[in-house]
């Protein structure tokens, strides 16, 4: 057969008038849905202009393409990540084909014959089949599998079931076209050419297939033309701003939070007018998959907060906000437990396929709450402390140093040049828990004859607790008197066992004007077992490493604290959530302090997930994770079975006596 | 237009730390004041501090304390800091000069057409509920109810927009308490939940039972006993006696305590740590037993 012969009619047996009407109907829907997105863009442009300025457009095009093209955040979930791959790639080729079709048939240019058509047709019909049963996975996981994250809302399914029937009914015209004649060659078209042997078997006349082909022709038309339409409006919306969304995320650590947009301006969200551009691009791009939902240790504990809702709650008030001025009161629209349950772990920023950073949102809904004066008790408690005794403790600050009786530390003296700082901070002080911590690094740092200083009852709260509770002023008071005080000695390094401390001095100071390097006990640590240092620890019982949020997720840090533990113990075991991945205490974002009532407790949850490897010993790297694990330990049914320690008592246990000095 | 006065002296003097806070009574005053009068309130205040407070919590008129006596005021609200050196007799004297109602811890006030609902605190749990008509000077408890937490940059922002000068003064006490990591309550948290009057019957096993038996004291009649004082006494119904509840201070500078206990202020911080951190009693929230009234005061202007 003449190559040339190999193709078909394109839009054959479609009446004129019915293609005009679908060119129409086609056009006007895309024109609707630019001015929707245009509309939307321009409402979401009535926000803040983001403090810091996006990546370059190359950049960010390229991360678009990594994106559509790995799928990298969708790893995470393998069952829903295969589903959305195949209906991504499905989709990007269906896409492609229907282009091709359509330059065949409205352009000078005449390629779709012979062999490219062949292939063509091949891989469209491939792609048609891997978009379906892409399709089939999401609705079974929807409708039968009974898994609890998934958004059980009609709108979410409906663009499924849509593009389900887009491709569905492309595949029977297909098959109708091709059962008239059914040529040799459209073999290549498996699934067509398999419907159309089909429809031949039932020996379904030629008229009837025409008037059948027509009518499907009709209704894909119809369907294609609806999605066009719905592609700006909510579930449907993620395709279009997702890959946007992940193309702006964060480039900052994921523990760094993110400072207000202007000082001059009240801190906090009180509107949706008070969010950044990428903020609301972002709410926007949610895909409602639930993953916040199912990693958020406080939903986990029972707490009101799902972050998805407060993502979706956010996303109600910017479509509301286009009808009004200002927008309304952005905090009221959520239960105020909800927002106070957060411990801003991270997970949920960490989780998320599109990049969202939900808790940087619950912060500024604080923000606006605390502006407002509406703050649980137990805030304005720690606030109160922090302001008038510079400690959310609460404890009179000349008593800083009591934790260090006997051991006398040596103490900065006003204006001595520090190289090494080592910065006990408040729990480290205050805090019985805290306290053994900040003897076992004394003795450390004496023991390998380290050369360093403390600040004593000089040194105040970082303001992390407050930062994070959303008290923006006094954390930057904190952070102002902090930074002037070390700047008077000079420090070089600042060292400390806080990963609360470490992030905001690392991250969050600089902003301020601080040129010091931080490091935490655990890197500290890690290289002095590395350099040599530190040896002759071996023996330790099995233990398992509870990654603080705020280090290993926030930080990146994960390796240092278990290249510690491996230099004790040869039978370190793993929690099921370890790593990024880590599962939070409880304590972070003022979780210290603040107690939002639930069916269970972070701390106990994570207790019993460490108590289930068997480990005799539950290592961390943070004061607050100790607190929090000693309590939840103690809440075990078999009471005590573990012993919860820091790093930095593990190592001061077990070094030698006579370390080896520099 | 009713004009009201609210008075709260030094903010200067009152942390370790030298960082300006007001007494609580006085920040119960401005926030009451607030929540009743809103945009009728002119505050009167000793320093620059309490008045870049008044004016972060919303007082557009804010003047020094000595302005007062000039001044023509229908309902006046002191706290301690408004009372300050001048004692007692600075409410006193502003009732005589004024055929004021003059009313002492005060909790409560509630603006009525034509008169306030003002509840008075009688310790114990016990409240009055006065209803009062023409004018008055209402002296705030110390147990009034937290006000709307005011920002650092509420306070920032009016500081700057006031331009007055602001000097922190050396302490003389403090008006915070240490706060207590919510931790330490572990698994006992629902058995410290409710109303004081239910958790002490589902103690005594009457009244409802508590699901938690565990927590039921099954003992002698003279433990029992004991149990009962030591509870009164901890919430404030009783004085602290020999068999009350103590705070246990910690032997050595490293604090100490045994798992899922509280901590407790350390041996050097007693002294410094204020009376309010300890024990009072709970709002009753309007419990029909504990409050009597309301009782018509009325002085006719």
């Amino acid at each position: 057969m003449n190559g040339s012969a190999i193709t078909r009619e394109i839009l054959g047996n479609i009446p004129a008038g019915l293609v005009a009407a679908f060119y129409a109907l086609a056009f006007g829907a895309c024109g609707w849905a630019a001015w929707v997105l245009l509309r939307r863009s321009s409402t979401r442009h009535r926000g803040r202009r983001p403090a810091q300025s996006p990546p370059p457009l190359g950049e960010r095009l390229v991360s678009i393409a990594r994106y559509l093209v790995f799928q990298e955040p969708l790893r995470r979930d393998r069952f829903a990540g295969i589903a959305h791959l195949l209906v991504t790639y499905g989709f990007l080729i269906l896409f492609v084909g229907t282009s091709i079709v359509f330059l065949e048939h409205q352009t000078p240019l005449h390629f779709f014959y012979g062999w490219f058509y062949r292939v063509a047709s091949l891989v469209i019909d491939l792609g048609g089949l891997a978009f379906i049963t892409g399709l089939l996975m999401f609705l079974w996981r929807r409708h039968f599998a009974g898994e609890g994250r998934i958004l059980r809302a009609w709108w979410v399914a409906a663009l499924t079931w849509l593009l389900l029937a887009i491709s569905i009914s492309g595949f029977l015209l297909e098959g109708a076209r091709i059962a008239v004649e059914l040529p040799d060659f459209e073999r290549w078209s498996a699934v067509g050419y398999s419907i159309a042997l089909a429809l031949h078997a039932a020996d379904v006349s030629a008229e009837t297939l025409q008037v059948w082909h027509r009518a499907l022709w009709g209704g894909h038309a119809l369907v294609c033309v609806l999605f066009f339409a719905l592609v700006p409006w909510l579930f449907f919306a993620h395709m279009i701003y997702g890959a946007a969304s992940w193309s702006l995320r964060r480039r900052r650590p994921l523990a760094q939070l993110r400072s207000p947009a202007s000082p001059e301006l009240p801190p906090g969200a009180a509107t949706v007018r008070a969010l950044d551009w990428n903020d609301l691009l972002q709410v926007d791009a949610c895909t409602t998959c639930g993953l916040c939902n199912m990693v958020c240790p406080a939903a986990a504990a029972g707490t009101p907060l799902r972050p998805r809702e407060i993502v979706l709650g956010i996303r109600e008030a910017l479509t509301d906000f286009g009808s009004t001025a200002d927008g309304d009161d952005l905090p009221g629209r959520f239960d105020s437990d909800a927002l106070w349950s957060c411990t801003t772990c991270g997970a949920c920023n960490e989780v998320c396929p599109v990049g969202i950073d939900v808790y940087d949102k619950i912060v500024e809904l604080r923000r606006a709450c605390v502006e407002a004066g509406s703050v649980p008790d137990s805030a304005a408690d720690f606030f109160e402390a922090t302001a008038n005794a510079f400690n959310p403790f609460g404890r009179d600050n000349d008593q800083r140093l009591a934790w260090a009786q006997g051991l006398n530390p040596p103490v900065a003296e006003p204006g001595e040049e520090i190289d090494l700082l080592y910065w006990v901070g408040c729990a480290g002080s205050f805090d019985p828990d805290g306290q053994s911590v900040s003897r076992s690094m004394i003795a450390i740092l004496d023991r390998l004859g380290i050369r360093y200083r403390i600040l004593g009852c000089r040194e105040r709260c970082t303001g992390d607790p407050a930062r994070r509770a959303g008290e923006e002023g006094l954390f930057r008071q904190c952070a102002r008197e902090n930074i002037e005080t070390l700047a008077g000695h000079s420090v070089k390094t600042v060292l400390t066992h806080c990963p609360h401390c470490f992030n905001t001095m690392k991250n969050e100071y600089p902003e301020f004007g601080a040129s010091f390097s931080v490091e935490h006990h655990s890197q500290f640590l890690a290289r002095m077992i590395a350099e040599g240092r530190l040896a002759g620890m071996e023996g330790l019982a099995s233990v398992t490493f509870h990654d603080p949020c705020y280090l290993g997720r926030g930080n990146g840090e994960t390796a240092a604290p278990r290249a510690v533990i491996d230099a004790m113990s040869d039978a370190r075991v793993e929690m099921p959530r370890h790593g990024k991945e880590s599962f939070c205490c409880g304590a972070g974002g003022g979780g210290l302090w603040l107690d939002v009532p639930g069916k269970d407790r972070v701390e106990n949850i994570r207790s019993r997930e460490a108590a289930s490897t068997g480990a005799k010993i539950v290592a961390t790297g943070c004061p607050f994770c100790k607190i929090m694990l000693e309590a939840g330990n103690q809440a075990l049914p078999d009471g005590n079975s573990m012993v919860v320690k820091d790093l930095a008592e593990l190592v001061a246990e077990r070094m030698p006596r006579s370390g080896a000095a520099s | 237009m009713m004009r009201v006065a609210v008075i709260i002296g030094s903010a200067s003097s009152a942390t370790a730390s030298g960082a300006p806070t007001l007494p609580i009574s006085d920040r119960g005053a401005v926030a009451l004041a607030m929540a009743s009068f809103g945009s009728d309130v002119r505050a009167y205040a000793d320093d620059a501090d309490a008045r870049c407070f008044a004016r972060a919590a919303g007082v557009e008129t804010v003047e020094e304390i000595s302005d007062l006596e000039n001044d023509s005021v229908d309902v006046a609200l002191l706290g301690r800091g408004g009372c300050g050196e001048r004692g007692d007799a600075l409410p006193a004297r502003l009732a005589e000069q004024r055929g004021a109602a003059l009313v002492y811890e005060v909790i409560d006030v509630q603006r009525e057409a034509d008169r306030l609902l003002v509840t008075r605190d009688l310790g114990r749990g016990a409240r009055d509920l006065l209803s009062i008509r023409g004018r008055v000077v209402l002296v705030v408890a110390d147990s009034v109810e937290r006000g709307p937490y005011l920002s650092r940059y509420r306070i920032d922002a009016a500081r700057a927009a006031s331009g007055e000068p602001v000097a922190c003064n050396a302490p003389s006490g403090v008006e915070w308490e240490p706060t207590t990591p919510r931790v330490r309550l572990g698994d006992h948290a629902s058995r410290v939940a409710g109303r004081a009057v239910e958790r002490m019957n589902a103690l005594f096993g009457v009244g409802e039972i508590a699901e938690n038996t565990a927590s039921l004291v099954r003992e002698s009649a003279e433990e029992c006993a004991r149990q009962l004082l030591r509870y009164l006494s901890h919430h404030g119904f009783v004085e602290h006696g020999p068999g009350g509840e103590q705070h246990s201070a910690s032997e050595g500078a490293v604090a100490s305590r045994s798992a899922g206990q509280r901590p407790q202020p350390s041996a050097a911080n007693a002294a410094s740590i204020p009376i309010r951190t300890r024990r009072r009693p709970r709002p009753m929230n309007g419990h029909p037993l504990a409050t009597r009234g309301p009782f018509e005061v009325g002085v006719d202007v």
